[in-house]
């Protein structure tokens, strides 16, 4: 890695995404955002393999690289641990003394990264001082957060990180962008004249569209007229073999490094693919993109950013009653027919509405509000799981950007932990023994709201939340820790007050086992 | 270029003596001489350092003779030559302290003719690095240790007897007598094959330097079937020397012995007389038992109290006697035979390097307790990690005052860093940040 190790006099970011494509197109926006919010300059610390992508980020203005396949092999002896490069790479960052550096990666060694390099001035996950960890800023907690609790994320990954530096910056330039590339081509109406990208591979089996279905898929293609490319990387080339082979079918697998890729995917009309680096690429370059959920992708989170894509969806059967995890978000894409992906792109392309959708899958299509992407749904009937992403929406946002000081009701268990932890930030006044009996107080109620939070699978994630934010309180006093304590249960009392969830959860307290169909009709 | 052989370079002998076996090992350097009879005793040693369990760093010197030697042709002269040479022993001695230092050895190891220096033998006592020289050599052959003495640690000689004294007498604090010795995996009686028997194979044979008492002894008695191999033979003696006089290699050496029917030891003379009742038995007399060669040597003081003299070994004290016993034993195959075998056993069972290098490990721990301690208290894993840390001096000395916490792995190391309980020092959130990339390398599979 070669680091300028020189201090600027500009104010500068460093973003560190050392993890997939796809997310690191997304973290585009958030670079503007940075600068939107008062940042002059924005460095990129990314992992070698993707430092092309990252300097075709038009908010970016400096990659800098590791190659972590170089470092780890080093800690097979001890003798050879990469002492001095990882010191190196971390004091050539440290010594330029980031105003923010920001750590957009759910890992560990990010998270040191971030603490080793920014210390005072890192955002996100990372660790304080005496080596605990924490998330500094709200909206990353909420992304921490939801990383725990999936299939309950429901803003867009991109909006996530814009908000977390700058809530004000409107939908329009929100869109990823990439340096060089403009997409001139209009709207085709019409299969003779379509070009349509296909991408069969995905970074994870579980996130992967059947191999046959996306065959199937491209001969209805070439039978309409359209013509189709295929792509993929390197590892993927047996893919392509699996199809037949046509004038109009060109196999690109594994011939397109990222330059040509995005050349590629500017050029073409339609983007088909499982949740994918392409599928960000495609949408930051203009294309409009069908995306096929499954396994730990989910629409609402890894949508690509615009209007007018399209998102098939399949739910999880139980979705509304399982303990919501890390690694599943949704049910396998094979549920997804080749029908329904055929009627989305005649629908995208304007030949006929879309007559339906399979069973547990919702087809949404990508719209745009103020400062956010929404999800519309165009085919299927999931009213309750569409209910319940509208409600979530509300609470998050209430929790995430309301400017109330205060939650207005008292009622809540949120609320009364508000209160305790208000009337300790004026305990040091107090004597010891009344500090000791609020403090424990404040324990037992915030027990019972995360209970009650429990209770819900669509609140775990807040209930994560909750957990973190306390966690995370830094205040050099009890009375400042105590105030800042205080604001997160407002946070999350401001969330739950006269969500339709609380309305629930003020009824019902049952074990989670017994919840079933009638906790949904309750929402 | 300078050979640095670290552990598990090369294949060596296991002490077979498992229980004797240190649990915890010192870290050891083992400089080689650049040329002559004492570089593969360095060699020797070093191998039994390792078989002995000890963490040996062998400093290779023998590819710095020719740069050695070509300080002789760049100059006019003697008086230009040495002190040319002299800067190059004392970089190598240099080298050999900074090697030392950087892998935070215990002991530095040198045997006679390594290259060394009073000066970088005061930099290895401050870096608290232990320093010994195993003298494998007549002391009253050579002076060149009466400088050098005062700044070892430990002195090992080969002789016995007056030598301490003398060495007492130039500032050294502990002489220790430690007798050569043999290699089993070079010096074995493995037999020879065909080939070998006709190229070095004799009825008479001698080995070894050219040294006046042996040039002249050859001159005066003309022995029937004699062939004498080595180097440094002057261009007018009587005798003629083997393939040109050069040297043999150890492994060349041990054919011989074991080709030859009667092995001649005849000990280098610091007077010239052509026998002396000397106060050391050299090495080739542990070598040729060690071969099941059979020899003649001249008698010295130790030999007594190392071989079983008449049954193990034969002993002459004068060129008669010497005469007398080849002429003897060459009629005698049976008991040349018996002899040679049962010096063989004697050799295996008590003679060896390896025990050689036990001794001596076992004197230097009880000369300094420190040694013992550090080997008790200090684990591997944390001087390999003082080691890759070396770039990083707050992480060294963060290390150095944890060396003594019995940590064995690095998961136990990141276990007692006081997360949450006080601000972390750089060198903890350093240690930390590798612990989670040493992790994410377990997880990917790249780390075992």
């Amino acid at each position: 890695m070669v680091i300028s190790a020189s201090k600027s006099t500009m104010r500068e970011a460093l973003v560190i995404a050392i993890t997939r494509m796809g997310d690191l197109v997304q973290t585009e926006p958030f670079c503007r955002a940075l600068k939107r919010a008062g940042m002059e300059r924005v460095t990129l610390l990314t992992e070698e393999a993707f430092v092309t992508v990252a300097s075709a980020l038009q908010g970016v203005d400096e990659v800098v690289s590791l190659k972590f396949a170089d470092v780890l092999p080093h800690f097979r002896q001890v003798s050879s641990y990469p002492v001095a490069a990882l010191n190196g790479a971390i004091e050539a960052l440290r010594t330029r003394e980031f105003q923010q550096v920001w750590n957009l990666t759910h890992t560990r060694p990010s998270m040191m990264l971030t603490a080793a390099i920014g210390g005072s001035a890192a955002r996100g996950v990372t660790i304080d001082s005496s080596g605990l960890q924490i998330v500094r800023n709200d909206w990353l907690r909420y992304f921490f957060a939801t990383n725990l609790a999936r299939p309950w994320s429901v803003f867009n990954l991109v909006d996530v990180y814009v908000n977390a530096a700058c809530a004000t910056m409107p939908f329009s330039e929100r869109i990823p962008r990439l340096k060089n590339v403009e997409n001139n081509r209009g709207s085709v109406r019409d299969y003779r004249r379509l070009h349509v990208a296909i991408h069969p591979g995905a970074s994870q089996r579980d996130k992967q569209w059947p191999l046959d279905r996306f065959q199937t898929l491209a001969t209805s293609l070439l039978a309409r007229g359209a013509e189709i490319t295929l792509i993929g990387g390197k590892g993927d080339r047996s893919l392509g073999d699996a199809f037949s082979r046509h004038t109009r079918l060109a196999n690109r697998i594994g011939e397109t490094p990222i330059g040509d890729l995005i050349n590629l995917l500017a050029d073409v009309d339609l983007l088909v693919s499982a949740d994918s680096g392409p599928v960000h690429i495609a949408a930051a370059a203009g294309t409009k993109v069908i995306a096929i959920e499954g396994g730990s992708a989910h629409g609402w989170e890894t949508a690509p950013y615009g209007s007018g894509h399209w998102i098939l969806q399949p739910h999880l059967k139980d979705l509304l009653t399982r303990i919501p995890d890390k690694k599943v978000a949704s049910a396998c894409a094979d549920v997804v027919s080749v029908t329904s992906v055929l009627s989305t792109i005649e629908t995208a392309i304007g030949e006929r509405e879309l007559p339906g959708a399979d069973d547990d899958v919702s087809i949404y299509e990508t719209v745009a509000t103020a400062y956010s992407l929404d999800l519309k749904t165009r085919a299927g009937r999931n009213d309750r799981i569409d209910v319940c992403y509208s409600a979530l929406r509300e609470l998050w946002r209430k929790v995430l950007l309301s400017n109330q000081a205060e939650a207005r009701t008292t009622s809540s268990a949120a609320s009364q932990c508000a209160a305790l932890a208000r009337k300790l930030a004026t305990a040091p006044l107090a004597t010891a023994s009344r500090i000791e009996r609020l403090a424990s107080e404040l324990h037992a109620r915030q027990k019972t709201l995360l209970s009650e939070l429990l209770t819900q699978p669509q609140l775990h994630a807040l209930a994560r939340f909750l957990e973190i934010s306390l966690a995370s309180v830094e205040g050099s006093s009890l009375g400042a820790q105590a105030r800042e304590t205080a604001e997160v249960f407002e946070q999350i009392a401001r969330g739950l007050e006269g969500s339709s969830l609380e309305t629930h959860l003020s009824v019902h307290t049952m074990k989670h086992n017994n919840m079933r169909e009638e906790t949904c009709a309750s929402i | 270029m300078i050979t640095v052989k670290g552990k598990n370079s090369e294949k060596h002998e296991r002490s077979n003596d498992a229980a004797s076996v240190p649990q915890r090992a010192l870290r050891i350097v083992v400089p080689t001489p650049l040329y002559g009879g004492s570089l593969p005793i360095a060699r020797h040693a070093a191998e039994a350092f390792r078989a002995n369990g000890h963490e040996v760093v062998l400093l290779d010197f023998e590819e710095q003779f020719s740069l050695f030697k070509r300080c002789e042709s760049l100059s006019t002269g003697p008086n230009n030559s040495v002190p040319l040479q002299a800067t190059v022993a004392s970089l190598l001695a240099d080298i050999t302290a900074a090697a030392a230092i950087d892998a935070r050895a215990d002991l530095v190891w040198f045997t006679a003719q390594s290259p060394i220096s009073r000066g970088a033998l005061r930099s290895l006592r401050q870096a608290g690095v232990r320093s010994a020289m195993w003298f494998v050599e007549d002391f009253r052959r050579y002076d060149y240790w009466k400088s050098l003495v005062a700044e070892l640690d430990c002195v090992f000689t080969i002789q016995s007897g007056e030598v301490e004294g003398a060495m007492r007498e130039a500032g050294a604090r502990n002489v220790v007598y430690l007798p050569a010795a043999a290699n089993p995996r070079i010096h074995n009686a493995n037999g020879v094959a065909q080939e070998q028997m006709k190229r070095f194979g004799a009825e008479v044979s001698f080995v070894g330097a050219g040294y006046r008492n042996r040039v002249e002894f050859f001159q005066r008695h003309p022995i029937e079937g004699l062939r004498v191999w080595g180097n440094d033979w002057p261009a007018n003696a009587s005798v003629h020397r083997e393939e040109d006089g050069r040297r043999l290699s150890a492994e060349e050496t041990a054919l011989v012995y074991r080709a030859t029917e009667i092995n001649l030891n005849l000990h280098s003379t610091a007077d010239g007389a052509p026998l002396s009742k000397g106060n050391f038995v050299n090495p080739r007399t542990f070598e040729i038992a060690a071969c099941g060669g059979f020899q003649i040597c001249d008698t010295q003081t130790p030999l007594a109290d190392l071989f079983e003299v008449g049954s193990e070994i034969v002993a002459v004290a004068t060129e008669q006697e010497l005469l007398d016993a080849i002429e003897y034993y060459r009629q005698r195959p049976e008991q040349r035979k018996l002899i040679a075998h049962k010096g063989h056993e004697r050799v295996m069972r008590e003679h060896t390097y390896v025990q050689r290098m036990k001794q001596a490990a076992s004197r230097l721990t009880a000369l300094f307790p420190e040694l013992c301690n550090r080997c008790e208290r200090r684990s591997r894993f944390m001087d390999d990690l003082i080691l890759a840390s070396q770039s990083n001096p707050e992480v060294v000395r963060y290390l150095e005052a944890r060396a003594e916490q019995n940590c064995r792995t690095f998961s136990q190391l990141i276990a007692e860093i006081p997360v949450g309980s006080r601000d972390l020092t750089r060198a903890e959130m350093l240690l930390l940040t590798l612990h989670e990339f040493r992790q994410w390398g377990i997880e990917k599979g790249v780390v075992a």
